[in-house]
């Protein structure tokens, strides 16, 4: 849930230069800076750092020689993500013998929007307590109305079918020995409209899938049983084998329901 | 007195294990070879590897730099991401942005640090 939001489009920055007293305001009582950096997202994020960037002159180029490699982008390029976590207190429970103890977490985000051009339309700054927002949730958010972004993801396709999985290519169930134990590359399997499609999770939104697989070039499709549950095996018309481990809601742990919703799926593609 | 000298050798083999320094990652001078107007992509590629980001159809490269204190080195890491989408910069310390012109040589760079 997107709780606090500071903005510096094209107006804000207008009226901070007229001295738009409500303008400025909006700046400096934002106490969003408070805690300190959690180590594991990136520590550059003041909340000074939309400043650095004229809307309209900023390129995109630009921001990231300032800011770095973004932490997300949108399929089109079209917005970028940077994304920062502050501690901003702790919490414990527990009593004699025991007890668990965790932090109060809060996320804060830069998204940098731009035109055709790659020019900065506005950057403007969320923050969300106990827990992220997904990066796609982030990025999708409503744009300006010079963006390219809304239109570009519009455009895109939605899979029909989508599973948190762990692609292992070349495996055929358990085979090579030692393949029940492989861990896989981690990512989303995307049943779309004429393909399987696989997304790294390491990979960035603008770059191409680790695999596109037409369904049309699909000979085979089964589940194995191995120790810790279902394995999809996937056969194509090349002689090519992948196998996934079809993970459950929460992308964790094989589960048995998902691989098999998937296999269902391809098969009712493949008998089409 | 056998036992005695088995244990011996046993915590001098074990002893000399922790004494054994890992050698050191990274290199001091990794991003020396960049020069605006100089640097093509194909050393970029041929000094650093595979970037972990591409934009604007590959006139932008990313790299993700570890550092190492001790020898001041600098060494290339790959992108770790969550399920959410969100990488971790915990490994990584730098973010080297190089932008290159239509010809495929470095315009500009910045080492910018992240963590």
């Amino acid at each position: 849930m997107v709780q606090r939001r500071q903005s510096l489009g094209a107006n804000s920055l207008a009226a901070g230069a007229r001295g738009d007293a409500a303008g400025l305001r909006a700046g400096l009582s934002d106490p969003s800076d408070a805690g300190f950096d959690s180590g594991k997202a990136r520590a550059n994020l003041k909340k000074q750092t939309p400043k650095q960037f004229t809307p309209g002159q900023t390129t995109r180029a630009g921001v990231m020689l300032a800011l770095g490699e973004p932490d997300a982008v949108s399929p089109d390029e079209g917005k970028l993500g940077y994304r920062s976590e502050k501690v901003c207190g702790f919490w414990f429970i527990g009593g004699q013998g025991g007890g668990v103890a965790g932090t109060f977490n809060k996320d804060r985000y830069l998204v940098a929007e731009f035109d055709a051009e790659g020019r900065l339309v506005k950057a403007e700054r969320l923050a969300t307590w106990a827990g992220s927002t997904p990066a796609k949730a982030v990025l999708t958010r409503p744009a300006g109305a010079n963006s390219t972004a809304v239109s570009s993801a519009a455009r895109q396709a939605a899979p029909l079918l989508e599973k948190p999985a762990r692609w292992l290519p070349g495996v055929n169930g358990c085979e090579p020995r030692g393949a029940a134990s492989m861990p896989g590359e981690a990512g989303r399997m995307l049943c779309m409209d004429t393909d399987l499609v696989f997304v790294s999770n390491g990979q960035f939104a603008n770059a191409a899938p680790g695999l596109t697989l037409p369904y049309s070039a699909i000979t085979s499709v089964r589940v194995d049983k191995y120790v810790f549950g279902r394995r999809l095996v996937v056969h194509g018309r090349g002689g090519d084998v992948h196998s996934f481990d079809v993970l459950g809601p929460k992308g964790r742990a094989p589960d048995k329901q998902a691989a098999l919703a998937v296999a269902g799926f391809l098969q009712a593609r493949l008998n089409h | 007195m056998k036992g005695k000298s088995l244990f011996a050798m046993a915590l001098a083999g074990f002893l000399a294990g922790c004494a054994t320094s890992q050698p050191l990652k990274g290199n001091a001078n990794l991003p020396d070879f960049l020069a605006d107007g100089k640097t093509s992509r194909a050393e970029v590629a041929l000094k650093l590897g595979q970037p972990s980001g591409r934009f604007e159809r590959e006139n932008i490269l990313t790299y993700r730099l570890g550092f190492e204190p001790k020898n001041k080195g600098h060494f290339v890491v790959e992108r770790e991401a969550r399920p959410e989408g969100w990488p971790t910069w915990l490994h990584a310390r730098y973010s080297l942005v190089l932008v290159f012109d239509d010809n495929g040589v470095l315009r500009k760079h910045s080492l910018v640090e992240v963590n």
